[in-house]
């Protein structure tokens, strides 16, 4: 394991090098602007991947009642949240570039923030309750409701309104719209920066499972 | 002076434009390997740490 996790930080290495210096910038944009898409794409694609992870814990948690998945399912929104976050910070640098202003009501722009706002209310109801297992039945509950929505806001309602922005990958025309070096590095990154979420929440379960048995054993010594 | 490569003309040595854009992009991608560099060994330790934990009784 030890020595994945070692391939995975020179995989990761030689990923980000070639992201600026292999494939030629894509026609029709400004500069250099289009190498962004090797990282604002993986966030987003991340985010959405952890959002489902946590509507499976989630689920697996109401089933069988075990604290680890809700471990899991906690990490997976946190780390899904850090994603986003990051997904919309690059496309906000893109779009100042290309249409001039960081911020443009776009409506992939503003579904996902709203898809933000959903899973950041994840966090605000874990806070609000002291109660260990009512506080995780209704997170799991609301991972549930939440991830019925995350298709909704990053696959349908970008898709089904103008936008400005370039075309995706599954697009109107289902072809891949790539030269090779671009392929690679998009599909590397895709699976590089997947592989380091699942190390990532490998630790963040880990470090919420340690932290939960700590306090129950210090509720034991009071 | 002007060479033949793989049936496309490289001109040699590249205009200064092109110069400097290739040397900014090796510098961000320079940048973007430490950060990344940094970032996967800070994960390393955090990894060591949780598991040095998870083995003590």
């Amino acid at each position: 394991m030890k020595a994945t996790k070692a391939l995975l930080g020179l995989y990761m290495a030689v990923f980000t090098g070639a992201a600026f210096l292999w494939p030629k910038p894509a026609q029709g944009f400004i500069g250099e602007s289009s190498r962004i898409v090797f990282f604002h794409v993986p966030c987003a694609w991340v985010a959405s991947l952890a959002f489902l992870v946590a509507a499976g814990y989630s689920l697996a948690y109401l089933v069988r009642r075990n604290a680890r998945h809700d471990d899991t399912a906690a990490a997976a929104v946190r780390l899904g949240l850090l994603f986003a976050v990051l997904a919309l910070v690059t496309g906000s640098l893109f779009a100042r570039i290309m249409w001039g202003s960081y911020w443009n009501w776009d409506p992939r722009e503003s579904s996902f923030l709203l898809l933000i706002f959903l899973y950041a209310a994840y966090l605000f109801l874990r806070n609000a309750i002291e109660d260990r297992e009512r506080r995780a039945t209704v997170a799991a509950a609301y991972a549930l409701f939440a991830a019925v929505l995350m298709p909704f806001l990053v696959f349908v309602a970008p898709r089904i309104t103008q936008s400005l922005h370039p075309q995706t990958v599954i697009n109107p025309q289902g072809k891949i719209l790539m030269d090779t070096p671009t392929r690679a590095v998009f599909f590397g990154g895709l699976i590089g920066f997947s592989a380091l979420f699942f190390w990532m929440l490998e630790l963040d379960t880990k470090a919420a499972r340690l932290r939960r048995e700590g306090a129950v054993s210090a509720r034991r010594v009071s | 002076m002007m060479r033949l490569h793989r049936g496309r003309r490289l001109i040699f040595p590249a205009p200064r434009e092109t110069i400097q854009i290739v040397s900014s992009l090796a510098y961000l991608a320079g940048v973007n390997v430490v950060i990344w560099v940094g970032l996967f060994f800070y994960l390393w330790r955090l990894d060591r740490r949780i598991s040095g934990k998870e083995r003590e009784p």
